[in-house]
């Protein structure tokens, strides 16, 4: 039994380029449910084109009666950017699931970046604090591999995702349909988050990232190692060391990093975090502890990790103490604020670092001491000359190409699907995919559509005295192997049974059929009928061995249930004719004893 | 239950009163027999509902049945278990019956029948299963009985195709323990179908419950272990396992490929989808490294811990392990290892990173790269990266055990372990560095190594330092500059912790002996003096001096003269040791020990044995044995003296010392058992009255049958020794008086004739230092009295066995108040073996003095004599027989005293 009519995937507007600047927004129908997947905005547009064109999902009615629900994988703004726009300003009233840390840190992410984009920049047709608040009020928190039942067939279940604090990838089923999404997701654990972890699901699709689908990283420790020897250099010589960060993420990483390494070392140099935003992410930190690494859920208990014996909040003031000190400010590419502030008074020191631990938009002064640019102009046609060290240290928190390898070999997919990442290399992937692991794998443009269709497999219930039955008679019951089985199927209510044949002639009130096959096989054989039945019963006891053979005194023979009987045709008296008789039940038997009485029978020995 | 109650106080009663005079301890045992199963019989009988029979039940099995009544108790539960309707009930029953047949002394092949009887008719499968684990244990306790090993797996084989897992589960098992070996005798055995077990427990390898195939593979294992050679098919049904769905099919499915290839690991196997073919071995290392990614880290352990001990891998899949194929946008990337080496043999070492550094140079063909079956590759890069520390430190152990067996491995690991130094969990640190350190003799360090590696000597972990330390003793250098960076590097962790003089001091001593060439242009340079210009001699606590002292290489051309000392070898004769000739004196042997640090031991062993014997003999000559009168008078000073020392020697002998073996034990015991009745004579011969003697007889009396009791096997070495005369007279003993005891037992004394001791083999006497409190300060550690101080000891200790339970650290007040401190198991590290560290606080406290003063601080040696001797064959058998508290008998005081100078002050008001 086939079925097709398994959902196609709208593949929304997605920006290809950069690394965290695309904007991710899939939806999904299977079964005939619509989920949205992500509902992310472009970091590099300031105009219409920031958000995805929700008008794409449908023409005319309303966002709430087509999808059935939406979910957020984690708290990027290219994963929920988008989201107030979207709930309040297009408007839609369903279910938001995301879980516990991302609805915790989301709605700060969102204020703060509303603030700057309205407040600094002075944009119009922005959503307000108020429409934040109130799209958060449609979220529904779930906790990891927590059994979502989003309406009577649609469920959901959260996998741990690494990447950041609460991120996860989600399972969707509806009946046997499934299709994982995995958000960004990390397959390397890091000094406070796990590795990315999903059972052997088998969903139909699995829908992955694939921003690193052409890297295969180094090790995680010899970065770590170098990046600490760096600093720790730097301090010794009394020199100060600037390392611009975002707010969240692998700020969080780098300071576990310090944090252990001074403890270790017994080092007394202060370290400081710039304040605001950061302050107040830390504090979420803290309190989702489940969510971080092996170290920090085992030694929590006698001190949380996040608690920072050697980090202070940093003030203005400090930037000119005397003595070496570790500072990390935001923003990460030392385009503004604090981080530029900080990094131009140390920049003319030889003694001083600075360590950019991710990507830099060219542009930016980040980019451009990377590109080991020595000389800056400023505003005001100021030129300011770098003398201290710069480095470049890149802490990603992406799977690359063998941790996606990874995953797909984990949940055991019908199908591939790859999402943000670069057409070029997610053809290498592709590639790759279908040739090792035997995966049919697809990459839609923005804007495609993808279907596919699936297998329907359709449950039927079996009565237990038929399975009984069936046991009793069988062999040891092989575990994956299709066995047959003789029963008759009822469909009634649309519901389908399977009981044995005189169930169901009794339910339905039938009267039983009988079914029987006569042949006639002629025998060359001079004898009289009687002792053409007796050689037929001889031979036949000493081939069939394992079956009931029996001669009755009216001359037949039977075998099993089936019945022989010798007769003599009138016009020729040197052939006898066998009349082989049986019921459909024993088809089997029967055609068989009668290809075995067609060679004929053995010569007398006598 | 009143009845019963009243017959059984009855009973007792009366038979406590008759037997009070011999041998109590055995007697008493017998008293509870015939009550024990009838109890029960009573109690079952009486429970009116299922719930009661269980309890009862569950009472009983609390108490230790002995051998003999098991078969009346096995009765008893069978008969109620044919009435019995509660399938929980039953199962207990079953359980217990299974309990019972393990009973030491105990044949129970007479309720075999019995129990497979009841097997055929049970009905309920968890009673099934539980019956079945009963006659797992019947069939382990009668190894030698081939038919009923072979009904037993007939039974098992029967039951096989039940519908209840934990029934097969148990089936599967009992296959596996039981299960014929050889095929041969089946096969003799005609009349039963010959049964290949291995094909039976593989067919169930693909069984629809997962339970079921782990079991299967569980048997399969159990079988090799018992010493049947596999099968090479399996190897292609285990293969198949790995990919299944449950975990701990996984698991055991990785540990039965791991056998396969340790038994066939030459064979051939094709791989899939091309020409080519493998060694069996290294296609099986390439799965069992495959799975160091599995999605569980329960297998991914198992994996990584089997990793370490396929040593016949090829050299070629052992380096892919390491080996993982960087790229970036599909162009070849160098590691950041490959990068370290180049840099430095290149010579710009400490260049600085630039942006752009690692670009990825030469394009990579798509087409040739593969990303997951690869195999081997990239196996340990994984492995420590790992998220769960337990993995981590599996693929450090597996590396550590590879790169023993392989050298030019271990070169190629060494990057991957300087990494492991900066692992988040300090147990991952530490397991790495003493991984290093024990493939230290195939390595060399390269000076960006050695950066690495010295950076962590700044750790504020004093394990992790030491064990640094440690390394740095066995490490190879490469160049003079190397050996500098270390010097400085060490030289500034003393400075920072100045606790580690000890181990750096050992740890600069080590490395300039094992680095005599590079060492010697560097000294002039670290003492900034010329040699021609000899100033003053510098002040001996500055460490830089100290350095040079024992940095010298020594020998005739050392420039300073100050190498270390060097030992008059010639003066060193190796002296045969022939105890049975007759007496070396003492002495000798110390001198010898002293000599010959290896022979220490058994000089010393030797020594105080003669000792004893020296002592006993000056004992018996004394003239006061001449006078025939007992002496009332105290002048046996001497002999008691004698007595007592002979006692704690022969107490130091029995637990001071390592590889002390049995024949030794039956010696010591032998030579105490003369000074007791040394101790036994003098007291007679000093003490007024009959009545104390009385008790001492008797208790010497039994010490000797105690003796006799527990070296009875070792007899026949004794003869004509003491304990054999006194055996001879025993008869004659018990029955005459105390007078008469002491005269025969003065006598045979006398007449005895020395026992030479066998050596053992290797034997080291337990040694401890106090390493601090250093016992130097002159200012007192003041604290309020009434209060308590925290006095921080450290302290090493040599050839101690069993340190968590035996040492003790012991305070001695001037007020002759002593305190006995048991430091916490945690306390105690075991650096390497033989020794163990014991780093502990020790808290004192004492009313306020009026001006401070030393208390003494020493390590003790607990000991508990009868803790040798082995246990109650009954109580090992029982569940719930309840492990008694090894109670101390004595200590042995076993390091020099410290002196710590405090000062109570009086509370302030």
């Amino acid at each position: 039994m086939c079925g097709t009519g398994f959902g196609h995937f709208r593949w929304l507007a997605e920006g290809g380029a950069g690394q965290d600047v695309g904007r991710s927004c899939i939806l999904v129908s299977i079964a005939g449910k619509n989920v949205m997947l992500d509902c992310g905005m472009h970091m590099g547009f300031n105009d219409d084109r920031r958000f995805p064109d929700f008008s794409y999902i449908t023409q005319n009615g309303r966002l709430t009666d087509f999808l059935d629900c939406v979910i957020i994988s984690h708290f990027h703004l290219d994963h929920c950017g988008a989201l107030p726009y979207f709930s309040e300003m297009v408007g839609y009233d369903g279910p938001i699931y995301m879980t516990h840390p991302t609805q915790a840190i989301c709605p700060i992410l969102l204020e703060d970046y509303r603030k700057i984009a309205v407040d600094k920049k002075g944009e119009a047709n922005f959503f307000t604090s108020q429409m934040i608040k109130d799209c958060m009020k449609k979220v529904v928190a779930v906790h990891l591999h927590q059994t979502v039942q989003v309406d009577d067939e649609l469920e959901i279940k959260a996998y741990y995702a690494g990447h950041v604090l609460g991120a996860a990838m989600f399972q969707i089923k509806v009946g046997s349909e499934s299709v994982v999404y995995t958000g960004d997701y990390n397959m390397t654990p890091d000094r406070h988050l796990g590795a990315a972890w999903i059972d052997k699901c088998r969903p139909n699709l699995l829908i992955t990232e694939s921003t690193y689908a052409t890297t295969i990283r180094d090790s995680k420790r010899c970065r770590e190692r170098d990046f600490l020897k760096k600093v720790h250099e730097t301090v010794e010589r009394g020199g100060k060391v600037l390392i611009p960060v975002f707010a969240l993420g692998r700020a969080q990483e780098l300071c576990i990093l310090l944090e252990t390494f001074w403890e270790r070392m017994n080092l007394k140099v202060p370290i400081y975090f710039s304040t605001g935003l950061t302050e107040k992410a830390n504090h979420y930190y803290k309190l989702f502890i489940p969510w971080t690494n092996q170290k920090i859920r085992k030694t929590f208990v006698q001190r949380n990790m996040f608690e920072f014996k050697h980090i202070k909040a940093f003030d203005r003031a400090f930037a000119d103490n005397p003595g070496p000190m570790v500072v990390f400010a935001t923003p990460g590419m030392l385009h503004a604020g604090q981080s530029l502030q900080i990094f131009r008074k140390w920049a003319g020191n030889e003694k001083n670092m600075v360590i950019m631990p991710g990507y830099c938009v060219q542009g930016t002064v980040g980019h451009k001491i990377l590109s080991g640019q020595r000389k800056l102009e400023m505003e005001g046609r100021q030129v300011l000359e770098v003398k201290m060290q710069v480095e470049y240290m890149s802490f990603s928190a992406h799977a690359d190409a063998k941790g996606i390898m990874q995953l797909v070999g984990q949940a055991e997919p019908e199908s591939v699907l790859l999402v943000h990442g670069e057409a070029k290399k997610m053809e290498f992937l592709k590639q790759k995919i279908e040739q090792e692991l035997r995966v049919s794998c697809y990459m839609p443009a923005n804007g495609e559509t993808v279907t596919l269709p699936t297998s329907l497999s359709i449950p039927v219930g079996i009565s237990l005295g038929l399975l009984k039955q069936e046991m009793a008679q069988g062999l040891l019951p092989e575990a994956k192997k299709p066995r047959l089985l003789h029963g008759t199927l009822i469909m009634k209510d649309s519901n389908f049974r399977l009981v044995s044949s005189e169930q169901a002639l009794k339910e339905l009130g039938l009267a039983e059929h009988q079914l029987r096959f006569t042949c006639r096989v002629h025998l060359h054989d001079t004898r009289k009928e009687q002792e053409t039945a007796l050689r037929v019963y001889s031979h036949l006891k000493s081939i069939l061995k394992d079956h009931c053979v029996q001669h009755l005194p009216d001359g037949s023979v039977t075998v099993e249930s089936i019945l022989i009987q010798a007769a003599a045709p009138s016009e020729d008296p040197g052939t006898k004719v066998l009349l082989v008789s049986w019921t459909y039940q024993d088809e089997e038997l029967g055609s068989f004893l009668t290809s075995l009485l067609k060679k004929g029978l053995p010569q007398a020995l006598s | 239950m009143a009845a019963h109650l009243k017959k059984r106080v009855y009973e007792e009663f009366t038979k406590v009163v008759q037997q009070q005079q011999e041998e109590i301890a055995t007697k008493k045992l017998r008293l509870t027999k015939p009550s024990k199963s009838a109890a029960l019989h009573i109690d079952l009988c009486k429970a009116t509902s299922p719930a009661d029979a269980l309890q009862y039940l569950l009472q009983f099995a609390r108490k230790p049945v002995e051998a003999e009544s098991v078969e009346g108790v096995v009765r008893i539960l069978l008969e109620h278990y044919y009435k019995e309707n509660d399938p929980s009930v039953r199962l207990k029953i079953a359980s217990l019956l299974g309990l019972l047949s393990k009973t030491t002394g105990f044949s129970p092949d007479c309720i075999m029948d019995d129990a497979i009887n009841i097997l055929q008719n049970e009905k309920s499968h968890q009673v099934l299963a539980q019956l079945l684990d009963t006659l797992l244990a019947i069939g382990t306790k009668l190894p030698e009985n081939q038919a009923i090993q072979m009904r037993l797996v007939d039974v098992a084989c029967q039951h096989l195709t039940d519908t209840s897992h934990g029934v097969r589960n148990k089936c599967l098992q009992l296959l596996g323990n039981l299960g014929s070996l050889e095929k041969s005798i089946t096969k003799d055995a005609e009349g039963l179908a010959t049964r290949d077990v291995q094909k039976i427990i593989g067919d169930y390898f693909s069984d629809q419950d997962p339970r079921v195939r782990t079991a299967a593979i569980k048997a399969m294992l159990q079988l090799h272990e018992r010493g049947l050679k596999l099968h090479q098919t399996i190897y292609n049904q285990a293969c198949k396992l790995l990919s299944d769905d449950y975990e701990q099919v996984r698991s055991a499915a990785v540990q039965l490929i791991w056998v396969v290839s340790q038994l066939y690991p030459e064979s051939i196997v094709p791989i899939p989808s091309s020409n080519e073919e493998i060694r069996l071995v290294d296609d099986a290392f390439g799965k069992i490294c495959h799975m160091v990614s599995d999605g569980s880290w329960v297998v991914r352990v198992q994996a990584a811990k089997l990793l370490g001990s396929m040593e016949q891998v090829s050299s070629h899949f052992l380096e892919q392990t390491l080996d993982k194929k960087l790229m970036s946008d599909l162009r070849r990337k160098r590691t950041a290892h490959e990068r370290a080496k180049e840099l430095y043999s290149s010579g710009e070492f400490s260049s600085g990173r630039k942006w752009g550094d690692d670009a990825p140079k030469e394009e990579v063909d798509t087409g040739a790269v593969n990303l997951i079956e690869s195999g081997a590759c990239g196996a340990f890069v994984h492995g420590l990266e790992d998220e769960m520390y337990e993995v981590r430190i599996a693929a450090v152990e597996a590396l550590c055990m590879l790169a023993q067996s392989s050298p030019s491995f271990a070169e190629k690991c060494l990057d991957f372990l300087v990494d492991m130094f900066n692992d988040e969990i300090e147990e991952v640190r530490l397991q790495s560095i003493h991984t290093m350190r024990k493939i230290s003799n195939n390595i060399t360090l390269r000076e960006d190594q050695l950066d690495t590696v010295l950076a962590v000597l700044e750790d504020s972990s004093r394990d992790i330092r030491e064990a640094l330390h440690e390394l740095l003793c066995c490490t190879n250098v490469s160049t003079k500059e190397g050996i500098h960076l270390a010097l400085v590097e060490l030289l500034k962790n003393l400075t920072k912790y100045p606790t580690d003089r000890d181990s750096i001091w050992k740890c600069l001593k080590f490395l300039g002996s094992r680095h005599p060439t590079l060492v010697l242009p560097l000294v002039p340079e670290l003492l900034s003096t010329h040699p021609f210009f000899d100033t003053a001699e510098p002040d001996m606590d500055d460490p830089a001096c100290i350095l040079s002292s024992v940095y010298s290489p020594g020998g005739p051309d050392d420039p300073l003269g100050t190498g270390v000392e060097v030992r008059n070898w010639e003066s060193g004769i190796i002296v045969i040791l022939c105890l049975a000739s007759g007496f070396i004196y003492h002495r000798d042997l110390q001198r010898l020990g002293e000599l010959q640090s290896e022979l220490a031991g058994v000089a010393d062993f030797s020594a105080t044995y003669l000792r004893c014997q020296l002592l006993l003999i000056k004992a018996l000559q004394e003239k006061l044995w001449n006078v025939a009168a007992p002496l009332y008078l105290k002048q046996s000073d001497l002999a008691s003296a004698a007595a007592k020392q002979i006692m704690e020697e022969t107490y130091k002998m029995e637990f001071m010392y390592s590889g002390v073996e049995n024949k030794q034990v039956v010696i010591i015991h032998h030579m105490r058992l003369q000074a007791k009745a040394l101790q036994l004579i003098v007291t007679a011969r000093t003490t007024r009255g009959l009545d104390p003697l009385f008790g001492m007889c008797e208790k010497f009396l039994q010490e000797v049958d105690f003796f006799q009791r527990y070296f009875i096997t070792d007899l026949p070495h004794l003869q004509d020794s003491f304990v054999d005369k006194l055996l001879d007279l025993m008869p004659r003993l018990m029955t005459s008086k105390p007078a008469e005891v002491v005269k025969i037992l003065q006598t045979t004394l006398r007449q005895s004739a020395f026992l030479h001791l066998p050596l053992p083999e290797q034997i080291h006497k337990a040694s401890a230092t106090i390493i601090e409190p250093a016992g130097e300060s002159d200012n007192p550690l003041r604290f309020t009295s009434g209060l308590v101080v925290a006095l921080d000891v450290d302290a090493t200790l040599e050839h101690v066995q069993d340190p968590q339970n035996t040492v003790k650290v012991q305070v001695l007040y001037p007020d002759g108040q002593a305190q006995l401190i048991h430091p916490k198991p945690a306390d105690f590290r075991n650096p390497g073996p033989g020794r163990h560290r014991l780093i502990t606080q020790v808290y004192l406290s004492h009313t306020a003095w009026t001006e401070p003063c030393q208390v003494e601080v020493r390590l003790l040696l607990s000991y508990n004599s009868s803790a040798r001797i082995p246990k109650c064959p009954w109580m090992e058998g029982g569940e719930v027989s309840p492990q008694v508290e090894t109670s101390i008998e004595g200590t042995i005081p076993f390091s020099k005293p410290v002196k710590v100078y405090i000062m109570p002050k009086p509370a302030r008001r």
